[in-house]
This record gives structure tokens, C-alpha cells and sequence, in this order.
């Protein structure tokens, strides 16, 4: 009896210190939420935890001080488990630099010195470092603008070229690892969006239309001869490529490069077909009078002010590239990758490549390639067809094309030239004219006083003369008056 | 990895209590101890905490193999698959934003942002299979940016349990779905994967990448229960807040009859019963009342001051028929008000010609 008393009272003594450890922090859940705060040798965030509700403007302060970054997708534990799988494919990797600026990640394709990168952020002259730290010069064998891929060469061989996974098309949900030329990959994220055709930006050349069907001839001030149908400008935003080829409201479009858009819809699908860029002449009736006005769509972006805010939010946090829509086919994934990191493999857990990162494109996306359209860019790069030579061919041509334009409007400037002489003599001698003018009248003026000075001092004199007199009066009155008192 | 003792200090008092517990108890409790005791190496804490292969997703841990790195890409493909289509896009006029379909009869959840100020405006709902019905605005809390919608057409609609965000940790994975940027023709929802890094009353901090259209867009976790309601960002990409779920929870009542907040259509003298002002064409004006009128009975209940209306206010709703009764020169006079609403319900457009530039 008394053991067992004395067991009772061992009983309660340790209930109540065990329990008072749980309420110290030591329950399952909470030892796995700590886990790593020992590394830093604090306890703070564990407070933190329990004080999350009473301390809520205190931690706001926190916020941007990186003390949550062991909960995050950077969590080191984290990058460890993916370590195995980046180091893989880190061999194949290649930094692509314009001097001591990192333009991009390259891919190597062939062990005999191939590599892709993404074109559009390549720079004057490019070299590659390899994982070795070897620094070699590149030569770009081509440039594929479907797919914004470039092929370069460097002067080396048996290097490890990356290894394609042979999966089908990875869908939402897979892990993708960026991987870096370390074993440690810079992002890890998964596929967001199966994938799919990344379309151009809509083309917009900055007016507003009135959607309802209308003829000219409605309005009640306008040539009743016009008989013909055409959409009406109903806003023309400023500094637009609309505002800029003087387009106006009220202003009729009845056709666009010849094709006839009489009616709102067929003027919209017509516009539709073009991309931003693109050159056309419209066709406009203005008071009756049908005259024709060219001009370059330009992209969606620089005239909505709605997408513009939506930019400024998609660049919060990282850097996009130059180059982020207009892709045949690409998968997004939502890890974060900067504009200088795109031409490098995501790999999935077989620690095979799925794709080439092609663009960052918003805050919440990023893009790659998928294997497939790697592949088949890779192939025309390689045919040759796509060498700088031709490509740079069809540049000089445009280019060719431009001067000659150029030339052809010179040609138009003489006679322009003239005409404006013309019209700034005789503007000259409309000015001389005035000045004679002017001159003469200046002189007119000046005689007319001279004449009048010899007037003038005879009047002075005159009203002097009179003021002396009225004095005298004044005087002989006075006396006169003194002289009547003096006889009364 | 997993170290058992956080502190120096949970570590004396957890071994005190321990020490207490083995040296007291004997053989069998000794062996018992061993296995709580034992997890000063980490396989022991795996054995011991970890319940299935994926337990660290909630707890706030992180995948330590390839294959559990597999296990949360299957996870997400079919807990993403079936959230996916109970995730909508919400257009009020020309303001666009995200929502999550949380009953079968149609009430949505989204941020108080994306419905601005007023219920019982008219709301287009598209489904991530292309479908568009009509919903109406219902309440919203500004103070956490928590807001509601009720689809009005009739039918049974694909949605998402929701889930209580009160026991969620540190750490724990979740997935962001909603349409970033907006309804794009050529894309669906977007998914996003990330952990919760803060959680301050009403408001969960992840990394899980968010920008404008996501607005009030579900926040879930692994097993497809709503958590969160996308909010706002900061500058960083690990800044995402999300409401937390519970502030819908706590205020589902508030937030579903805020269309149906009655209008009667008087203004009371200070705290007195006494009526300053009657609006024209209201309720109360229809039913007779008058300018200088003290109410002293609604619905039966007595009115002595302005507290004691407004309370009565709040058990009825907008087409009610109440009975007030009321004193003017000294005489009792009753009224049938039939109340109105106070947020005037926009009228459902007959057609749905969409027509942007």
C-alpha cells in the first residue's frame, strides 16, 4: 500500500513535467517546424510561431529580412534533395558571356562543341565558360527565329552533351529543375500550363471603332454622293501609330491593303491576320474624300494603359527577357528564372533534359521549349539554312530596300526644297515691305511735328499773354471795387 | 536531419520530464520511453512523426528523396486536375479577377477587391471549360479583402471543399491556381506550387508566385481543400499573401445575406427613436411614415433608442413585410413597411454581346 501511494505521487510528479515540456514547445509538430532554426543558432522564430497572432505588425516588418527562406522552395534541405538530380546534366551547361556580362545559359548538344542558347539575348562577341572554367570564343552557326534558339560553336570536343528524356511531354505538376553548372540547381519549380503555342502580342495600330454598322451617308453633314460602307474611328489614342498617320475621328475605314472591310466584324478579322510590326495602308473616307494612309501596327503593350499595369506587376521580382511570346509550342513552369538564365535544360526527376528555358516571361511564368521543338530546330540549325550568311542576306536586302526608299523620298526633297525657297523669298520681301512701310510712316511723323512747332510756341505765347491779361483784369476790378467802397 | 530538441531549454525540461518518467516507472515504461526517447537520431523521428511517406507536405518539412519528390508530383497533377474546375474567372464590367466555386449551388469565394464596394451587382462567371454564367456580388470584408458571389443560374457545379487554415504550418506545401493577367483565350489555369512562409491573423504569406487576375483565387492544399484566397504581392516573389479560409468560414453567414441587407428607408435623431428624415420613394415613405414620427414598435418588439432599432433591423431582411408602430401627436399609429434593398440589385442583361475594341 504505501509502494503503491508512493508510485501515485511519482505518477502525478511526472505527468506534470512531461506535460510542461509539451507546453514548452516539445509536441511532434513543432520539433519538425524547428528543425532547422538550430542552424542559426536562434529560437526566435520559434516564438515567432506562437506569437504570430498578437504580433501581427511586428512581423510585417520581418518580412523582407529572409528569415523565412527556410520555409520556402529556397530552403538549403530542399536544393539537397534536388542536388543529385541537377548534377546530372551540370557537365552540360555552359555560361554564355559577352566579356565580364553573363548574356545567357547555353545548352551543349554535341560533344564536339555545339551548343543552343536563346538568340535574342546574344551580344556583340560571345564566348562560353565552360564547367572546366575554360573560356572559349563562339561562333553563331545559326539563328532559328521561329523558336529564338541560336547554334554556336566553340573549339572543343568530347564534351558531355546534355541527354534528352525520352518521356512523353511532361503535363502540370512535374517537377522542373533548372539546373546550373554547380550541383545545386538556381530554381526549382513545376510544369503550370501544359503545354502549348505562345501567341504574338495582338497587333494595334491605336483607334477605337464604333461596332455599330454605318454608312457615311447617315451623317446628316456629309457628301450624300458616298455611297460606299465603312467602319467609323471612333478614338485615336494618343502618340499611337494611328495618331501619328494622322488618322481622325469620325474618319471612315472602308478597306485595309485593298480588302474591303465595310462592316465592323470583317474590319476586325482583317486586322486580326497582321502581327505587330507589320506594315499597311488603309483606306479611309474623310468628309467624302477617299484617301489612303500607311502605317506600322506595334504590339498591344504600348497602347493599352491595362496591359501596361499588368506589365509593371509581371516585372515584380524578376527580370523578363526581351524576347517572351511568339513561341510554335512551350511548356510553363512556375520557377523563377531571370532573363540571363534562359538557354539552359530543365530537367524532370530522371535528371534527363524536358526542354530549353526560352523566356521569362511574367512574374508567374517562365518558358521552355519543349524537347520535341528543341529537336527539330536543332536539326534546321544544323542543315545550314539558318547561318548568319543568309539570314544576315535577307537583313542586308531589307536593309537595301530601305536606302532605296530613302533615296526615292530624297528624291521628292529638291523639289520641295524649291518650293519652300519659293515661299521664304517671298515671305522676305512681304517683310521688306512692311518695314519701308514702317520706315515711311516713322518719317511722315516726324515732319508733321516739325511743321507744328512754330504753332505750338505761338499758342504758348498766346496763353501767356492771355494769363497776364486776366491778371490785370483782376487787378483794375480790385481797385475799382476799393474805389466804389471808398465813395460810399 | 531532423534534430528532436529545438533549445537548450526544451531539451533540460523535456529530458527532466523523461528522466522523471523512466526512473518512476519501470521496466515497461522505460521501453515505452525508449521509443519517444530514442529519436535523438533521425531515422527515429522519421519512424515517429512521419505517419505516411507524405506527412512532411503538412508539417511543413521537405521531400528528402526522389521518390517522395515523385509522390508530390502525382499529388499535384490530380489534386490540380480536379481543382482546376472549380477555379473561375470573375468579370464585373471591366474589372477582371479570379474564384473558386465552394457549394454545389454556387457560391463562389473571392478577394473583396475584385467585387469593389457593392452586393448585388451583376457578375460574369467563366468556367475553365469555356462556360459563362451569371453570378451576383455579395458581401465583402475589406479589412481582410474576403468577398462572395452566388451564381444565379440554376444548376450543380463542380467545387472545392473548403478547408480550415487555423491548424496550417510553417512551411507546409500548397498549390496557387487562378488566371494570371486574366482570361486568355489560348490558356487555361495556371498552377503554381509553393509553402506557406508566414501566417499572421487572416493572412497566409507563400511563395507561390501570384500577379494581378489571380486575385481571389484558391489557395489549396494537398488534398484539395480551399486555405487561402489569393490577395496581393510585394515586390519580392516570396511576398504572396492569400486570405486565410477561416475568415471566410468565421463570416459566411455575414457575407452570403449581404444582398439580401434590408432597407427601410428612415434616419433616426442622434441615438433616439425619433425619425430626422424619411428618403424619398423608400419604404417607409411608401407606407405612410412620416417626418417627426418616433418608432416605438418593430415586428412586435419594443424600440426605445437607435440601438435598439438597428438591432431589430438585423433579424429581417430586404422584402419583408414588418410592422411598425409609431407615435405622432400623441396617437399610436402601425404601418406594413415591405423593405427593400439596400444594395438596389442590378438587373440581369438580356444578352451577352461582349464587345471590347
Amino acid at each position: 500500500m504505501k509502494n503503491f501511494n508512493q508510485l501515485l505521487l511519482i505518477f502525478i510528479i511526472a505527468i506534470l513535467s512531461s506535460s510542461f515540456a509539451i507546453a514548452d514547445g516539445f509536441s511532434p509538430t513543432t520539433f519538425v517546424q524547428e528543425k532547422e532554426q538550430d542552424d542559426d543558432g536562434e529560437k526566435k522564430d520559434s516564438e515567432e510561431t506562437k506569437k504570430d497572432k498578437e504580433e501581427a505588425p511586428k512581423k510585417r516588418k520581418r518580412i523582407r529580412r529572409g528569415r523565412t527562406v527556410q520555409y520556402s522552395k529556397k530552403a538549403d534541405a530542399l536544393t539537397e534533395t534536388f542536388s543529385p538530380i541537377a548534377s546530372s546534366s551540370s557537365a552540360s551547361i555552359v555560361k554564355i558571356m559577352n566579356g565580364k556580362k553573363q548574356l545567357a545559359f547555353g545548352t551543349v548538344v554535341d560533344s564536339d562543341g555545339l551548343i543552343l542558347t536563346k538568340a535574342s539575348e546574344l551580344r556583340g562577341n560571345v564566348e562560353c565558360i565552360l564547367t572546366d572554367e575554360r573560356k572559349l570564343e563562339a561562333k553563331v552557326l545559326g539563328i532559328d527565329e521561329a523558336t529564338d534558339l541560336a547554334l554556336l560553336k566553340i573549339e572543343a570536343t568530347e564534351l558531355p552533351a546534355i541527354s534528352w528524356s525520352e518521356e512523353a511531354t511532361p503535363e502540370v505538376g512535374v517537377w522542373v529543375v533548372n539546373a546550373n553548372q554547380t550541383d545545386k540547381p538556381f530554381s526549382v519549380g513545376i510544369i503550370s500550363h501544359n503545354q502549348r503555342k505562345i501567341a504574338n502580342s495582338r497587333a494595334m495600330i491605336g483607334i477605337t471603332l464604333d461596332p455599330t454598322a454605318r454608312t457615311e451617308e447617315d451623317d446628316d453633314d456629309s457628301d450624300k454622293e458616298e455611297k460606299r460602307k465603312g467602319v467609323r474611328i471612333r478614338s485615336v489614342s494618343k502618340d499611337s501609330p494611328a495618331d501619328e498617320a494622322g488618322l481622325l475621328i469620325n474618319d471612315f475605314i472602308i478597306s485595309v491593303d485593298d480588302n474591303e472591310t465595310p462592316t465592323y466584324p470583317e474590319l476586325r478579322k482583317q486586322l486580326g491576320e497582321y502581327e505587330p510590326g507589320d506594315k499597311i495602308t488603309l483606306t479611309i473616307i474623310r468628309s467624302g474624300e477617299e484617301m489612303n494612309v500607311d502605317l506600322t501596327l506595334t504590339s498591344e503593350l504600348k497602347i493599352n494603359p491595362m496591359m501596361a499595369r499588368g506589365n509593371a506587376q509581371d516585372r515584380m521580382g524578376s527580370k523578363l527577357s526581351r524576347r517572351r511570346r511568339n513561341f510554335p509550342s512551350a511548356l510553363q513552369h512556375d520557377s523563377k528564372l531571370n532573363s540571363d538564365q534562359c538557354g539552359g535544360p530543365i530537367v524532370d526527376l530522371s535528371g534527363r533534359a524536358i526542354g530549353i528555358n526560352i523566356a521569362r516571361s511574367g512574374r508567374v511564368s517562365s518558358l521552355a521549349l519543349p524537347n520535341e521543338v528543341v529537336l527539330q530546330s536543332l536539326e534546321l540549325l544544323k542543315s545550314g539554312e539558318l547561318a548568319p550568311m543568309f539570314v544576315n542576306k535577307a537583313k542586308i536586302e531589307t536593309v537595301q530596300e530601305k536606302l532605296d526608299g530613302l533615296v526615292e523620298s530624297l528624291g521628292d526633297l529638291p523639289e520641295r526644297k524649291l518650293k519652300a525657297d519659293v515661299a521664304s523669298s517671298a515671305a522676305t520681301a512681304q517683310q521688306e515691305e512692311l518695314e519701308r512701310i514702317i520706315r515711311d510712316a516713322k518719317k511722315r511723323l516726324e515732319k508733321l511735328e516739325k511743321e507744328n512747332e512754330p504753332a505750338i510756341a505761338k499758342a504758348k505765347k498766346l496763353s501767356k499773354e492771355l494769363k497776364s491779361k486776366k491778371l490785370k483784369k483782376e487787378r483794375l476790378e480790385s481797385e475799382l471795387k476799393l474805389l466804389t467802397t471808398g465813395v460810399k | 536531419m531532423i534534430r528532436l530538441l529545438a533549445s537548450p531549454r526544451t531539451r533540460f525540461l523535456a529530458t527532466i520530464g523523461l528522466t522523471a518518467t523512466i526512473f518512476f516507472f519501470g521496466t515497461r515504461l522505460i521501453a515505452q520511453q525508449a521509443e519517444s526517447a530514442e529519436p535523438q537520431t533521425e531515422e527515429n523521428v522519421n519512424a515517429a512523426v512521419t505517419k505516411s511517406p507524405l506527412a512532411f507536405i503538412t508539417e511543413g518539412g521537405v521531400p528528402t528523396s526522389v521518390e517522395q519528390l515523385r509522390m508530390m508530383e502525382e499529388a499535384v497533377a490530380k489534386v490540380s486536375a480536379e481543382a482546376k474546375l472549380a477555379t473561375v474567372n470573375i468579370q464585373i464590367q471591366n474589372a477582371q479577377g479570379s474564384g473558386v466555386v465552394v457549394t454545389s449551388d454556387g457560391y463562389i469565394l473571392t478577394a473583396a477587391h475584385v467585387i469593389g464596394q457593392r452586393a448585388n451587382r451583376i457578375a460574369t462567371i467563366t468556367f475553365p471549360d469555356g462556360k459563362k454564367v451569371k453570378a451576383r456580388t455579395l458581401g465583402v470584408n475589406d479589412r481582410f479583402d474576403s468577398g462572395m458571389l452566388k451564381i444565379i443560374d440554376k444548376g450543380s457545379w463542380p467545387y472545392l471543399d473548403i478547408g480550415e487554415s487555423d491548424s496550417l504550418n510553417r512551411g507546409q506545401w500548397v498549390i496557387a491556381l487562378g488566371h494570371p493577367g486574366g482570361l486568355k483565350k489560348d490558356r487555361g489555369i495556371v498552377v503554381r506550387i509553393g509553402r506557406i512562409l508566414t501566417k499572421i491573423t487572416g493572412t497566409l504569406r507563400t511563395d507561390c508566385t501570384l500577379v494581378g487576375g489571380d486575385s481571389g483565387g484558391p489557395l489549396i492544399d494537398f488534398e484539395g481543400n480551399v486555405i487561402g484566397i489569393h490577395s496581393r504581392i510585394g515586390g519580392d516573389l516570396s511576398e504572396n499573401m492569400h486570405v486565410t479560409i477561416d475568415v471566410f468560414s468565421d463570416e459566411w453567414d455575414e457575407l452570403a445575406a449581404a444582398g439580401n441587407r434590408p432597407l427601410i428607408g428612415v434616419s433616426l435623431t442622434g441615438g433616439s427613436n425619433k425619425i430626422s428624415r424619411i428618403t424619398k420613394g423608400g419604404p417607409s415613405e411608401d407606407a405612410g411614415i412620416e417626418k417627426g414620427d418616433v418608432i416605438i414598435e418593430f415586428n412586435g418588439k419594443e424600440i426605445k433608442s437607435r440601438d435598439d432599432f438597428v438591432a431589430a433591423m438585423k433579424k429581417v431582411k430586404a422584402e419583408d413585410e414588418v410592422e411598425v408602430v409609431v407615435e405622432r401627436d400623441d396617437e399610436e399609429m402601425e404601418f406594413q413597411v415591405t423593405l427593400g434593398y439596400f444594395y438596389k440589385k442590378a438587373p440581369l442583361p438580356k444578352d451577352d454581346s461582349d464587345d471590347d475594341k
